[in-house]
């Protein structure tokens, strides 16, 4: 046994296995997906930047229930409500921390009008510090940005839930 | 003309090396000019064609003793002040030495003075021979006893002292990668078959 | 080219001229060393990713042939930092300690019969002393960074080279009994022949053991404590930045390509061909394939780093007192007992050489 090890060790045995592992992974096929001009399908379940969505006449659908910033587990989003004049409840304030956000997608659940999704958009960026609120009004303006591709993502995943 | 500026360059940067080595306070850059007096030694002995002494000088003094040297002077963090301390007290011994050794310098110079010759000969003489094989021959023919008693004292300072800073520290627990990756499974695990009611 | 400068400066004195030539001889190996470098980051890079199953860089410039100089524009444009209590004479002196030696060592090495810049005699123990030196930069980096980190890198590299310098004069050594001189032209002479006449062959353990101890002397992958990312953040140059970085950089890869270079030098023939000695080509019309040129020793240059590369693609850092053991347990002990071996095969006239 020794005088086995022993050869192994002098011949380097050990150490050509290794050569030729990644010898072998030299000649195969490379696996890198040029990002920008190629990009890997996305599952319509996917959870990217948070967008408020309206009903087809334009109301809001947000009643203000702040289910969702109950659930949150970062804590990011803040709710404040008041009554309208036609009795409504509505938001006054729906501002969602981009960097508290951890994308769990719990408030897309447990939202009961389906008012704030999850799109599948994650190439965005900010400048400046401020920008990380993203606002009622700026998550309104990405839900009418991207409302047919996110119902469309969603009706595609509606089998599974 | 060439070798005139080269010379005196050398020489007048290994005097101010070997000034450094005394005069700095921080012991880190006293031991850097004690390797810059050695390199420019060197180079002065190429000048002479002493190439292989030239190079060996470096290799073994710069390459091996001096980077201990600066290791443990790094290592040892030494407070400044207090080895300044002592400065005044040994002055005037080492000033005497000093006289000494430029006296005997100077004595070896008058006596011999014919032997000596000034920076022309330098490039009029070309030892055309091979430097080391001289050297070489010299050693293992003419001088091999002597040689052969020096290389022998060394290993003998060798093993003392290693073995004297040797220690093997007993119930040490540290892991040896040979055995692990000589570990036979088959001696390390036992299978048992275990009937179901019996034990 | 000698010829035409001659003529050119007559009126000067032939020292003078000797040195202008030795000037210009210089300029021309520094630049095509920093093309080579330039070349093999950019090859390292590739290599590295093709066998990580990447493409590697292929953004700038045609296929990401560029993108070793956008590197280089951008280290040299950033801002130099340099730590309040770091030890400012020697914090900006360390690159240079570290360059310098790494290119005066060139300055030995036969790139093919006629072009050598400076053929000395002891040619091969001016390598040793050189490479030895350039452990200083390391040392001295660490130590005038200021850094805790920085101080143990170079502690680390302050013992390794040393440690691996004694293997690597050893192995030197059983290549000089071999090639009976210290000139390095001489020793490819004496490998003059086929691949079965070089020193591979009868020197095959010194071989390995000279290829391992070089690649622990410039710190490389598996070698590199004196920089271990995850221990001590990146060694002695943590501190560095801009063109102090690169200084380093680059001498890093001077010295890979150096310690290439020797060793196809040392034991694979040099400037000799594979194809020599087969008399089927030397009589047909490829002769040209055994006759011996620079074309080859840029060939087994390119396949030492290749293996450089390749080895930092596969295995990982050793564990310092791994390496230690290794260096002194194992390598200087092969060298030693090849010594003995290589002095029995001299003397019973075994092996490529002649008393």
């Amino acid at each position: 046994m020794k005088i086995i090890q022993l050869i192994k060790k002098l011949t380097l045995i050990d150490f050509i296995k290794g050569f030729i592992v990644t010898l072998k992974a030299f000649f195969r096929r490379k696996v890198t997906v040029q990002y920008p001009e190629v990009k890997t399908p996305l599952s319509p379940r996917f959870r990217g930047k948070l967008a408020l969505m309206r009903y087809d006449n334009g109301e809001e659908r947000c009643i203000a229930c702040k289910l969702c910033s109950a659930v949150c587990p970062a804590q990011a989003i803040t709710i404040e409500s008041e009554e309208r004049t036609d009795g409504s409840r509505r938001t006054v304030k729906f501002d969602i921390d981009a960097f508290k956000c951890i994308y769990c997608g719990f408030c897309e659940e447990a939202c009961p009008v389906d008012s704030i999704v999850e799109t599948n958009i994650f190439e965005y960026h900010m400048t400046e510090n401020q920008q990380r609120i993203q606002t009622k009004e700026m998550l309104l303006a990405t839900g009418d940005q991207y409302r047919d591709q996110t119902i469309e993502n969603k009706k595609k995943d509606s089998r599974y839930r | 003309m060439l070798l005139e500026i080269i010379f005196y360059t050398f020489a007048s940067i290994l005097i101010c090396a070997s000034l450094g080595v005394i005069l700095f306070k921080n012991p880190v850059y006293s031991a850097v000019s004690l390797i810059l007096a050695f390199i420019t030694t060197g180079m002065l002995w190429l000048l002479l064609e002493a190439e292989f002494l030239a190079i060996v000088l470096v290799l073994v003094y710069v390459g091996a003793v001096m980077v201990l040297f600066l290791f443990v002077i790094m290592m040892l963090n030494i407070h400044q002040e207090e080895e300044r301390s002592g400065f005044t007290k040994i002055a005037p011994i080492a000033i005497f030495l000093g006289l000494v050794i430029a006296a005997e310098l100077i004595a070896l110079y008058w006596i011999q003075s014919d032997q000596f010759s000034g920076l022309e000969s330098i490039s009029n003489s070309s030892l055309s021979v091979d430097n080391t094989l001289l050297l070489g021959t010299e050693l293992f023919t003419k001088y091999i006893l002597s040689f052969e008693i020096a290389g022998f004292i060394l290993l003998l300072a060798i093993i003392v002292s290693i073995s004297l800073t040797l220690r093997t520290r007993k119930n040490v627990k540290k892991q040896i990668a040979s055995d692990q990756i000589a570990a036979d499974p088959k001696q390390r695990v036992r299978m048992v078959d275990i009937k179901r009611g019996e034990n | 080219m000698k010829e035409l400068l001659t003529s050119f400066l007559s009126f000067l004195d032939p020292q003078w001229i000797n040195l202008i030539w030795s000037l210009f001889q210089i300029a021309i190996v520094t630049v095509c060393l920093i093309l080579t470098v330039v070349f093999l980051v950019y090859f390292e890079r590739k290599v590295i990713g093709y066998m990580h199953s990447r493409v590697g860089p292929n953004r700038v410039g045609p296929k990401g042939t560029l993108q070793s100089i956008a590197d280089t524009i951008k280290l040299l444009l950033k801002e130099v930092i340099i730590p309040d209590k770091a030890d400012r004479f020697f914090f900006l002196l360390s690159p240079l300690l570290l360059l310098i030696p790494a290119l005066a060592a060139w300055a030995v090495v036969p790139f093919s019969p006629e072009f050598i810049i400076a053929d000395i005699n002891a040619g091969l123990l001016y390598l040793l002393a050189l490479t030895s030196f350039g452990v200083y930069g390391v040392i001295l980096a660490g130590w005038a960074s200021n850094s805790k980190y920085a101080f143990l890198g170079s502690m680390r590299a302050a013992a390794q080279m040393v440690a691996y310098e004694i293997a690597m004069g050893f192995a030197l050594v059983g290549v000089l009994m071999a090639g009976g001189s210290l000139k390095l032209g001489e020793i490819v002479a004496a490998q003059s022949g086929g691949v079965l006449s070089w020193f591979w062959i009868p020197l095959f353990p010194l071989f390995i053991v000279y290829f391992i101890s070089g690649i622990a002397e410039t710190n490389r992958h598996p070698f590199d404590l004196a920089e271990g990312e995850a221990e001590i953040v990146a060694g002695f140059h943590v501190e560095y930045s801009g063109i102090g970085f690169a200084i380093f950089f680059l001498a890093e890869y001077i010295n890979m390509a150096l310690i290439s270079v020797l060793t196809s030098i040392l034991f694979l023939g040099g400037w000799e061909s594979f194809f020599a000695g087969i008399s089927f080509l030397e009589t047909s019309g490829f002769s040209f394939l055994t006759e011996p040129s620079l074309f080859w020793l840029l060939l087994k240059t390119l396949f030492f780093l290749f293996v450089f590369i390749w080895l930092r693609a596969s295995f990982p850092r050793y564990r310092y007192d791994q390496l230690m053991s290794l260096g002194w347990k194992v390598l200087i002990p092969i060298t030693i007992l090849w010594i003995g071996v290589e002095c029995v095969m001299y003397v019973m006239q075994i092996g490529p050489w002649s008393v």
